[in-house]
């Protein structure tokens, strides 16, 4: 799952890897769809309860990914190129290359608290196996385990 | 096609599959991880711009 989630932050930047300014801008797009959707889903419960771990975990996502914004609008802020306008009147991305390496590190620290905001998330919407659960499905293998685990809660 | 236009058909497959079956979580995945395609689709190709990096940025909500 992780895994999964993570080539997704990452393709952007595959397909757009001449272009790295591009790449990343997808990537934050790719990030900020992801936990637009996630606030859009547990603000209600984060609001009555923001120390839920799922609650934590989008926070500190948020936190990282608007660093990530804030490190590409300063990557772009360089001296533009003779008759186009500045990065902050609206101009194109004028790259300064001695940020190119905090904005990866930005994006590469983003990438696996999505991951995880993600593990997290599903973990949580999945039905709990129970004894009773495994007599109706008899084809379904679960270790005595866990069925143990779940009759003694 | 495109890559995007790959997944997204993957994903609405995913969904109609996980609605047959009644699996909540996968559905619930396929909606998060197509919400994350839209935002990218919405970008994908344009130029790069102050602007359009600062709508990126995510308010908190609580």
């Amino acid at each position: 799952m992780k895994r999964r989630l993570l080539a997704l932050l990452v393709v952007p930047l595959l397909l757009l890897g001449c272009n790295f300014a591009s790449g990343a801008r997808d990537t934050i797009a790719t990030s900020y769809g992801y936990l637009t959707w996630a606030q859009a889903e547990y603000t209600t419960s984060c609001r009555a309860n923001p120390s839920a771990p799922t609650c934590t975990l989008i926070t500190r996502a948020v936190g990282l990914h608007n660093s990530a914004v804030d490190g590409l609008n300063a990557y772009c802020n360089g001296i533009p190129k003779a008759g186009e306008q500045p990065w902050t009147n609206g101009g194109p991305c004028a790259p300064i290359k001695g940020m190119q390496g905090a904005l990866q590190a930005a994006l590469s620290n983003l990438s696996p608290v999505i991951a995880d905001l993600r593990l997290l998330a599903t973990g949580k919407s999945q039905p709990k196996v129970t004894a009773e659960r495994v007599e109706q499905l008899p084809w379904t293998i679960v270790s005595l385990e866990s069925v143990r685990l779940e009759v003694a809660q | 096609m495109n890559v995007l236009t790959l997944i997204q058909l993957i994903l609405s497959l995913l969904r109609g599959v996980a609605s047959g079956l009644g699996k909540a979580h996968l559905d619930e995945e396929a909606a998060g991880v197509q919400a994350a395609i839209t935002a990218l689709e919405n970008v994908h190709g344009s130029l790069v711009t102050k602007a359009q990096v600062d709508a990126l940025r995510i308010t908190p909500t609580w």
